[in-house]
């Protein structure tokens, strides 16, 4: 053999990677400490239908989310992904307000929703969340029948004037999410009956009941099987024709199957966004090439 | 944020895969060098009894694709690899291919030599087969180095080479068309087809040399010119240091 000299390590093309330096940890990082994000994090307001501005969010004296700016557009599907810790969440939570539930949470900067701002104490919480749904990660239906859970929300935003009006959204919603054909037959019973893949697409038909305009949706299928979260997956994809989805996930193969673009997050930083496609392939940023080749986090 | 710098998957694991996959690549580069230089030797001494040793060592060289091929596949199964290390793994898939292959052109260069026992006389055309072929083995042997160090310039120098071994190639053709044109025989024509083949191996040289530009930029450079290559290249490195 000619050639028996050991090859060099994958990430050797990167000569300064040779001395790595220790990972730092939060406590660690300078305060003051900004990071221009890289890629395409703005769109022009013409086109997004979502504009964060400068996001900080603190928790008391400590800053989680650093200057965060971000244009969504309408019926895109957005992924958030980053180690444990880094705000994807809390980021997330900023859409529709439900960090106003945590304690010592403060929010800066804007955030736009067609236009309107979302922190502005004029803003409706309640208007607010039903246009912005959101779903988690472990499935929580009301412990209520598979019907109610549908016709909840339309109930109180008032939107069906008739049972049969109310019948008719439960049923499309419920088609929508394909529960439809499992559960006809069985709307009486209790949700929580239902196995956990079918709960979390109840809680989407929960969701998109009420005709929001915005998905929210935390690590949804970190808690069911490979086959429920095909169905979820599928659904989503389906989802974004009418609705505009943004969706934190610790799946790198969930983002890339479903998401038009990817936003890295580190350490409370937005490092890059940028398009599915290109994300998974050539990433901008070191750390996002580091994070997603499993090098760190 | 520059100072942050991360060398090691979390999985040491994967680490190795790749590392192991890398070493079988140079490997089955190592077998097919040594396929070619017999090729020429047994073509230009007209040494037809180790035209079947080249055979076989072209089925082992075919095994080594095969199996290199499969270890990249169950890592891409069992890692869902990204980036740099999935540009790594495709770039590593087509060369392994492209190695075959120059391992296919060797043959036929070995083969070539059983119509030549009878045409001692074109000694010429020897010398013209050996310059060629020295030039194609070195092209190969550095188009290998750039993946081992891994090196752009040196990816980039394979590039360049190209195009003096298609001078070289239509150089020896014309003395050869000349030669037939003179005198028709298969001696002549066999040069003819040994040359062609020693051109094959230098433009496969050319293609692991751009599987490796893809693997460090992750730009696709084939079928680009020369001088757009030197500038991405160039690109990506003031973009690397900034």
């Amino acid at each position: 053999m000619v050639y028996r000299k050991k090859p060099p390590s994958a990430t050797s093309l990167y000569p300064q990677m040779n001395n790595p330096t220790p990972h730092m940890k939060n406590d660690q990082l300078p305060s003051d400490m900004t990071m221009q994000t890289v890629g395409t994090p703005l769109l022009g307001s013409d086109k997004a239908t979502i504009n964060i501005q400068s996001l900080n969010v603190y928790y008391g004296d400590k800053q989680v989310i650093f200057s965060v700016s971000l244009d969504i557009r309408r019926n895109e599907v957005i992924a958030m992904i980053g180690a444990s810790g880094c705000g994807k969440s809390t980021f997330l939570r900023c859409f529709n307000r439900m960090n106003d539930i945590v304690e010592d949470c403060r929010v800066e900067g804007s955030i736009l929703m067609d236009g309107k701002d979302v922190n502005s104490a004029q803003t409706d919480v309640v208007a607010l969340r039903q246009q912005v749904g959101m779903v988690f990660q472990k499935p929580n239906p009301f412990p209520k029948t598979i019907y109610d859970n549908i016709a909840y929300g339309p109930r109180i935003h008032g939107l069906a004037a008739t049972k049969s009006d109310l019948d008719g959204i439960v049923e499309e919603c419920l088609q929508r999410v394909g529960l439809w054909d499992e559960v006809k037959d069985r709307m009486h019973q209790l949700a929580p009956t239902l196995s956990g893949g079918q709960q979390q697409r109840l809680c989407i038909a929960r969701t998109i009941s009420v005709n929001p305009d915005v998905i929210l949706m935390d690590e949804p299928c970190s808690a069911l099987d490979p086959i429920a979260t095909a169905k979820v997956e599928n659904l989503i994809t389906e989802l974004s024709a009418n609705y505009t989805i943004a969706i934190v996930t610790h799946s790198m193969q969930q983002a890339a199957r479903i998401s038009d673009r990817v936003a890295y997050f580190y350490l409370g930083r937005l490092v890059e966004v940028n398009s599915s496609d290109k994300i998974f392939t050539t990433p901008d940023h070191h750390l996002t090439e580091s994070y997603i080749t499993g090098r760190f986090g | 944020m520059d100072e942050f710098r991360f060398d090691k998957h979390t999985s040491q694991q994967f680490d190795s895969d790749l590392v192991a996959v890398q070493n079988h690549m140079i490997e089955m580069a190592g077998f097919v060098e040594q396929q070619i230089k017999n090729s020429l030797d047994i073509f230009i001494h007209r040494d037809v009894a180790r035209v079947v040793e080249i055979r076989l060592r072209d089925k082992t060289a075919n095994k080594m694709e095969v199996d290199i091929t499969e270890e990249c596949m169950q890592i891409v199964a069992r890692r869902q690899p990204a980036a740099v290390d999935l540009r790594l793994l495709m770039s590593v898939i087509h060369s392994v291919s492209d190695i075959e292959r120059i391992g296919d052109e060797a043959r036929k260069i070995s083969t070539l030599s059983e119509g030549m026992v009878m045409h001692p006389a074109l000694t010429a055309h020897y010398r013209g087969v050996k310059s060629l072929g020295d030039m194609v083995l070195t092209m190969f042997r550095q188009a290998i180095d750039s993946f081992v160090r891994p090196d752009l310039s040196v990816a980039y120098d394979v590039l360049c080479r190209d195009k003096e071994v298609n001078a070289c190639y239509a150089s020896e053709l014309d003395r050869v068309m000349k030669t037939l044109s003179k005198n028709p025989q298969v001696g002549a024509l066999n040069i003819g087809w040994a040359l062609r083949s020693l051109e094959r191996i230098g433009d496969h040289s050319t293609n692991i040399a751009e599987h490796l530009i893809y693997w460090i930029l992750g730009e696709d450079v084939r079928h680009r010119n020369l001088e757009y290559i030197a500038q991405h290249i160039e690109d990506a490195r003031s973009s690397r240091s900034a």
